[in-house]
């Protein structure tokens, strides 16, 4: 792994070291995973968002100022990539809806995936389900997790709490569907 | 209680608070249960992430792969960026568009009036003669800097290429109506089957038998503009006037050779340059058999199928997906061919399914086969500049279709009216 600072690389690649943005996907793109894997609650989505947030770093480097913050401007590229897809999933979803309910009565959900761990990690909100995921995606080091979403020590361990104990009451049934 | 339970499981519990919280589990069998279970759950989360984790290298490989094929910094090398476009469908698409656009300027080219006089006809004459040609075409104004078109005429074949992606060839093949592309970094070979081009067994003979068709219209006159100096040349012009078209030619006033011209038709400048003829070229790079080590693509164009719904497709695509939701500040072909490398990179970042950018390729090409081969009366007019999609009162484009008696007006909202010719947009 290379040990220059993300500052290093991202100036080292406006010189045209071609090896310094490969360097930088290396050291960031577990997080960056991690966090649309929080997001979007789907290993194949978060999938293609983080390597199309990688690219679409590539293309816009030039128009990060600070070095030093590619990793929290990455981040936030990831995010709102997230955000796109699941607009896109959302209206999707409309559409589909409004097609069956012009079709018919609908299938009632079945209750049998409860226990499902996906499924539960799924149902919690995006702003305890980020934290979660990349607790357990960084080793449980809730300080790394803190800096990387902005937020304080604190307020990162109340988020993964939070987070658990919802994701202890979804399993065991007592959340109710929405 | 039951947060200290949830701090102790994910270890963010301090050693007294920790201490504490022993003693009490050891005295409460509901809060035992419960630390029990977050317990378990923490194990098949770590268990469940590490499975996913499993995979963490493979995927980091592919982005590397994708990181890598497009990792130069565009200041150090220019030209890198076209090549990133052009691995890309939607690029190979849009590449293809400007390409036919840019062919068939050629075939319109031998479409418009020369004339007869005596030294008109002495600098016509080596066209007459050529067996081959090389020259350089450039559409719209050569101040403007857009692409340079480097042709190369052999038969009915011309080999292509363009000053912005030296890389890619064309071997545009008039006889069978067929586009071979050749992008070389990549070893990508796309063949296009252009459906609507008439068939032209050979180029230089078709451009012989328009002249000698032309030289005795009745409407046509030969104007005299004298010797000028044109980028460090002395040159002789003389420039050819039809009701529809206004062609200039600027010939070496020793030899009679044309070097240069300059070509007005429609709404297109095109500007012909850097003239030789009869120079020796191998057959060989007129070949249309792709080079070994090349994957082949194929996908088929059709020239006069273009309709003005495709037009205005185009333009909702050039709004919704290219302009934020502003309408393009130019329809014209030049100014797209111009910009065809900015937006083959904004396509490229857009991340899309290669059946979305392969459908948004098709949609853009038709849209501007319409603009290339209008079929209207007249002129159209773009008022589009500066108007955001779905501003209803807006007139952005105008047209007469052939023997109609109205207008066809299309507004900010993409709608369409018939207009009588008094009620048009001033």
């Amino acid at each position: 792994m290379d040990d220059r600072s993300d500052e290093i690389m991202v100036a080292a690649w406006r010189q045209g070291d071609k090896s310094a943005y490969t360097a930088l996907v290396e050291r960031h793109y577990r997080h960056i995973f991690a966090m649309c894997l929080g997001i979007l609650a789907d290993v194949h989505n978060a999938e293609d968002i983080a390597q199309d947030a990688m690219l679409k770093g590539l293309l816009k480097i030039a128009e990060l100022r600070e070095g030093e913050q590619f990793g929290r401007w990455i981040l936030q590229i990831a995010k709102n990539l997230c955000l796109d897809l699941l607009r896109r999933q959302k209206r999707v979803k409309l559409a589909a809806n409004e097609a069956a309910n012009t079709g018919g009565a609908q299938p009632r959900q079945t209750t049998n995936e409860n226990h499902d761990l996906h499924w539960a990690i799924g149902r919690l909100p995006k702003e305890l389900r980020i934290p979660l995921v990349m607790y357990y995606f960084d080793n449980k080091n809730a300080k790394a997790i803190a800096e990387r979403l902005n937020i304080s020590h604190s307020g990162a361990c109340q988020r993964i709490r939070t987070a658990r104990q919802q994701l202890h009451e979804v399993l065991t049934g007592k959340l109710q569907d929405e | 209680m039951r947060d200290y339970i949830a701090d102790m499981v994910t270890g963010t519990l301090s050693q007294e608070q920790a201490r504490l919280l022993n003693q009490h589990l050891s005295q409460c069998p509901t809060c035992r249960n419960y630390a029990h279970q977050l317990k378990e759950e923490d194990l098949l989360l770590s268990e469940l992430f590490t499975n996913i984790s499993a995979d963490m290298a493979n995927r980091q490989q592919r982005v590397l792969e994708a990181v890598e094929s497009c990792c130069l910094p565009k200041q150090s090398k220019p030209l890198l960026i076209w090549r990133t476009i052009m691995r890309s469908r939607i690029t190979k698409f849009a590449a293809a568009a400007a390409i036919i656009v840019a062919a068939l300027l050629v075939v319109h080219f031998i479409g418009n009036p020369l004339g007869s006089n005596v030294t008109f006809a002495q600098v016509i004459q080596p066209i007459l003669n050529a067996q081959t040609a090389v020259f350089d075409i450039i559409v719209g104004n050569e101040e403007d800097g857009g692409p340079v078109i480097h042709d190369m005429v052999m038969g009915s074949r011309i080999r292509r290429t363009l000053s912005n992606a030296p890389d890619v060839v064309s071997i545009i093949d008039l006889g069978s109506g067929k586009i071979l592309v050749l992008i070389a970094p990549t070893k990508e070979a796309v063949y296009i089957d252009l459906k609507g081009l008439p068939s032209i067994p050979n180029y230089m003979e078709r451009l012989r038998n328009v002249i000698a068709g032309l030289q005795e219209h009745p409407q046509f006159k030969v104007e005299k503009l004298g010797e000028r100096d044109i980028a460090g040349q002395r040159l002789i012009g003389f420039r050819a006037k039809h009701p529809k078209a206004e062609i200039t030619i600027w010939a070496d006033p020793e030899t009679a050779l044309p070097v240069r011209i300059e070509q007005n038709e429609g709404q297109m400048n095109v500007i012909c340059k850097n003239i030789q003829f009869d120079l020796a070229m191998e057959e060989s790079l007129f070949s249309m058999d792709v080079p070994e080590g090349y994957k082949l693509q194929q996908t088929e164009i059709d020239l006069q199928g273009s309709t003005e719904q495709d037009f205005i497709e185009g333009l909702r695509v050039r709004a919704e997906v290219l302009g934020a939701g502003q309408l393009p500040d130019s329809v014209a072909v030049e100014d797209y061919i111009k910009e065809a490398p900015a937006i083959g990179k904004k396509l490229g970042e857009l991340g899309l399914s290669e059946k979305e950018q392969a459908d948004l390729g098709m949609k853009l090409g038709r849209h501007l086969l319409f603009i290339r081969f209008f079929k209207g009366e007249g002129e159209w007019h773009y008022a589009g500049k500066g108007v955001k999609l779905g501003e209803v009162d807006k007139a952005i484009f105008w047209y007469q279709p052939k023997d109609s008696p109205t207008y066809r007006v299309i507004y900010g909202d993409l709608s369409v009216k018939d207009v009588a010719p008094n009620d048009l947009p001033k």
